[in-house]
């Protein structure tokens, strides 16, 4: 099916240097219902420990994942009618570079791939970012959402500062990636000066101290001032 | 009791590919199949 180019370890190497992969596959359902071998599952504990089922043939997809990628913009490539078919798109622009009609080597569509990315480059540079960057981000995410679950502000806070101190120099669309994660602790963060507000209206010693506490990890964001304000008010 | 092969990692949905994409300035390569 597509073990030729997508599990053949020479372009899994390439990929993971030249290209980000989309699997867009139609008729899925049908192998589940039929409980086709090729739709066989396994199960996961993702990394908010959630079990998951996801797909002994795409190890990293679920059922869900592939047939909502076949719904997105991912499955309007293909206007050919025929399976299968490999597109190549520009992330930017989102159009078409190349599209390959039927089966193809791995050599071809690297081929294709590398084409696609040099055009990219031409016109947009050369990245300054990598996959590593990358794997920083989604694994500040996973433990700034882990640990706000935990009600654990305080590690949230700490993954958040040792991602921004990481993002020194990061494009533009990294950083806001690193706000969005930061604003996910500072909500929880506003949560908790709620709870001590009502505090210390029962119990002003407490809140006063666990405010002060507060105060010394939210230095410098949007919640310094409200904190102090209370601080004044006990 | 799962036979795992290597594989490609792909992305999880269309929006975190083409944000993977611009990040890395790499092409999006989408593969239309048919599981049958």
């Amino acid at each position: 099916m597509h073990s030729a180019v997508l599990q053949n370890k020479k372009y899994i190497k390439f990929a993971e240097d030249n290209t980000v992969e989309v699997m867009a596959m139609s008729r899925l359902d049908e192998g589940v219902q039929k409980k086709d071998k090729k739709a066989e599952t396994y199960e996961a504990t993702d990394a908010s420990g959630n079990k998951v089922a996801l797909l002994v043939e795409f190890p990293n997809l679920s059922v869900e994942d592939i047939n909502k990628m076949n719904s997105s913009k991912a499955g309007s490539y293909n206007d050919t009618g025929a399976i299968p078919h490999t597109s190549f798109v520009d992330p930017f622009t989102l159009e078409k570079i190349e599209g390959l009609k039927g089966g193809m080597s791995a050599g071809q569509v690297s081929d294709a791939a590398t084409a696609a990315r040099k055009a990219i480059e031409e016109k947009h540079g050369k990245a300054d970012f990598t996959r590593k960057d990358l794997a920083k981000i989604d694994e500040a995410e996973a433990t700034v959402r882990e640990e706000v679950a935990k009600q654990r502000l305080d590690k949230a806070l700490a993954a958040v500062a040792k991602l921004e101190k990481a993002a020194s120099g990061w494009p533009e669309l990294a950083v806001a990636r690193v706000t969005k994660i930061k604003g996910l602790a500072l909500d929880a963060a506003s949560a908790q000066v709620d709870q001590l507000e009502e505090l210390s209206k029962t119990d002003a010693k407490a809140a006063k101290t666990k405010l002060a506490i507060l105060l010394g990890r939210l230095k410098g964001t949007d919640l310094q001032a409200r904190i102090e304000t209370l601080l004044e008010q006990l | 009791k799962p036979k795992l092969k290597p594989s490609v990692t792909y992305a999880k949905t269309w929006d975190a590919a083409v944000e993977e994409a611009k990040l890395l300035k790499l092409p999006i390569v989408v593969h239309s199949h048919g599981f049958y």
